[in-house]
């Protein structure tokens, strides 16, 4: 008896891509295509390239799904910073001078493309991050303009650390404690809304 | 080391929103591995909270076309190999297999366990590997031509392709023949092997002793048991490295000539292998190209059915826009045309805008023409009959565009009949009519 595809969850799609399955990553794509495209095109602005870089993942996913981890059931998280890691990848380069250029190669794609997901990380699917986008927007906007900014320049324009402090004119150590302050309250924010 | 760890633990928050510097970013792949002590659960919940931050963003769809084009990249890389997992960094283990450039922390552990493959002047290949368990022959030792045997720890690397995958061997090999010096630990080995049907056995008398073993009888055979010596060796087998090997075995060490050589060349199981082998690659070649046929075909059918669905939505979108113009006026006349007792299911819309003398016929289930003909609206006023447009039949539902009916004084009612007419259209109606209604006079 064919399975029926659509009622599959984000985990058995990942299992059955890790099986060759094509259709599997077919419907994985009619899935998860609109939000990591989304995301692309938050980052890098440009609807051409959003394309190519979104085709570009779904090639890393088909190749390098042997990479995630089954057991974590959480194929959101791992294709979403897929995703973001490519396109801040990207948009590093764009900004790469003549010289400094870093080949793109399979090791180069496996330390930096694919994500680390900790070990005991929480399960997380599509349907479940999607029900809860209000509450995060709600927490996030209760952040400070200055955690906001600082988490913005981070995720969607893709700054270090250090660059962030460059362009802030402000001590790296300081950056540091305003990303961890801003994650922390941002969960805080987050479990009181769910409350 | 507990204030490492704590600087490891205060850049969690940076590494989950991906953000922190090239060089803390390794040394933090690094930390992972070699330190359990990592908050992972702390980690595990900021790389969720960072994942979710782009779930409120306002959906955009894709390209429908794009679908194809990754369809068409998957098809592109259907011969590739998917890599194997092992050789990539997890946090519990190690990050193995790595030659990357961006590895810098790995490079000098990874070449201290890497093989080394030397090849003397009597082209005798020499391999080392060492372990970290016991203390293997340094490299001097290894320009020396000392022999060792080393077992490969189960999450090493596979230094020689062979079948005796968890034995590693230090020392030095003839081409064509392995090193089997370890012979209690691979005897079974040997015997599931398809590949070792000979065996030389060098002695401390630098003798040859050649076994046969045969695949029927593979447990009578001791694989380094005395047996016949080279002049008892009646079976015509040719090798290579005889005379290497005798050379060399001159200038080994009693401990270097224990060592047993298995040729592997001229062997009926190396021919079953590689046919096997053949077999085996051209399966999977056929079972993926099998695979990305079925993607690219069913993301092909799927573009082309929403292909397909776009032309429908577009056509449908056209009728209606060009009924809406017909109707969007003061002055507009509607009028049904209903099927005659021959055509009983075939109806027709009028809808005509006088202001504008713009209008459309829309026609329903009607009869599929005879070939070379189309249908014919007329406009019959006092016995006359006035062409109102020829409708080249395409589906039963499509409309017939009337850009001017003709201009009828008249005070009288006017009757509409479609007929069927040659394609070129006909001065007087020839068919039967199909449908017909009446305007009657205000």
């Amino acid at each position: 008896m064919a399975a029926n595809y659509s009622t599959l969850s984000d985990s058995e799609l990942m299992q059955r891509v890790s099986g060759s399955d094509s259709r599997a990553l077919e419907v994985l794509y009619n899935r998860y295509a609109p939000i990591l495209y989304t995301i692309i095109k938050k980052i890098i602005g440009d609807s051409l390239r959003a394309e190519e870089i979104l085709s570009e993942v779904f090639v890393i996913i088909w190749r390098k799904i042997n990479y995630y981890d089954m057991k974590s059931n959480n194929p959101y998280c791992w294709l979403i910073t897929v995703t973001r890691n490519k396109a801040i990848d990207s948009l590093r380069r764009s900004r790469m001078q003549a010289g400094e250029e870093i080949e793109y190669n399979d090791e180069y794609e496996n330390y930096f493309i694919i994500p680390r997901l900790s070990p005991q990380i929480d399960e997380l699917d599509l349907k479940t991050a999607l029900s809860i986008q209000n509450n995060i927007e709600d927490a996030l906007h209760k952040l400070t303009d200055a955690q906001q900014y600082v988490i913005y320049l981070a995720y969607y324009e893709g700054l270090t650390q250090n660059q962030i402090a460059q362009k802030l004119k402000i001590p790296p150590q300081t950056v540091k404690s305003k990303i961890r302050l801003a994650l922390t309250n941002l969960k805080d924010n987050l479990l009181k809304g769910g409350e | 080391m507990k204030n490492k760890t704590n600087e490891f633990s205060s850049n969690v928050h940076a590494f989950a929103l991906g953000c922190l510097d090239h060089e803390d970013y390794i040394e933090m792949l690094e930390h992972f591995k070699s330190n359990a002590e990592l908050p992972f659960q702390e980690l595990g919940e900021y790389q969720n909270l960072s994942s979710l931050l782009c779930s409120f963003l306002i959906i955009e769809d894709p390209p429908p076309a794009l679908k194809d084009k990754v369809a068409r990249q998957l098809y592109r890389i259907k011969d590739q190999k998917r890599p194997d997992r092992n050789t990539q960094y997890s946090p519990e283990g190690e990050i193995k297999e790595s030659t990357s450039r961006f590895n810098f922390k790995e490079t000098e552990k990874n070449q201290a366990e890497a093989p080394l493959e030397i090849k003397d002047k009597n082209g005798f290949e020499q391999i080392r590997y060492t372990r970290e368990e016991e203390t293997g022959p340094d490299d001097s030792q290894v320009e020396e031509n000392q022999l060792a045997i080393d077992e490969i720890e189960e999450d090493g690397f596979k230094p020689v392709d062979s079948q005796f995958k968890r034995m590693t061997l230090v020392g030095m090999r003839p081409k064509g023949g392995t090193d089997i010096s370890h012979k209690k630990e691979i005897e079974e080995e040997v015997f599931e092997s398809t590949i070792d049907e000979k065996e030389i056995q060098v002695d401390e008398k630098e003798k040859y002793e050649i076994e046969t073993k045969t695949q029927e009888e593979p447990n009578s055979v001791e694989p380094t048991s005395k047996g016949r010596t080279e002049e008892d060796f009646t079976q015509n087998v040719t090798f290579e490295s005889d005379k290497n090997i005798r050379d060399h075995a001159m200038t080994l060490s009693d401990e270097d000539k224990n060592i047993i050589y298995v040729p592997t060349k001229q062997s009926g199981g190396s021919l079953l292998t590689v046919i096997l082998f053949i077999l085996t690659v051209g399966l999977i070649g056929g079972v993926y190209y099998l695979l990305d046929q079925k993607i690219t075909l069913s993301m092909l059918m799927q573009t082309q059915q929403i292909n397909s669905e776009l032309q429908k939505f577009s056509s449908e979108f056209n009728v209606k826009n060009k009924i809406y113009a017909a109707i969007d006026g003061k002055n507009v006349t509607l009028l049904n045309l209903v099927g005659t007792r021959q055509f009983p299911n075939s109806f027709a819309r009028l809808f005509y805008n006088n202001e504008t003398q713009y209008g459309v016929l829309q026609f329903g289930a009607f009869p599929k023409p005879e070939q070379g003909k189309a249908f014919q609206l007329w406009l019959i006023v006092d016995n006359k009959f006035y062409s109102g447009g020829i409708y080249d039949y395409v589906s039963g539902t499509e409309i017939l565009s009337l850009k001017s009916l003709p201009v009828i004084e008249t005070n009288n009612s006017i009757k509409f009949i479609v007929t069927e007419e040659p394609i070129t259209g006909s001065e007087t109606p020839t068919g039967n009519p199909i449908v017909e209604g009446t305007l009657t006079a205000p």
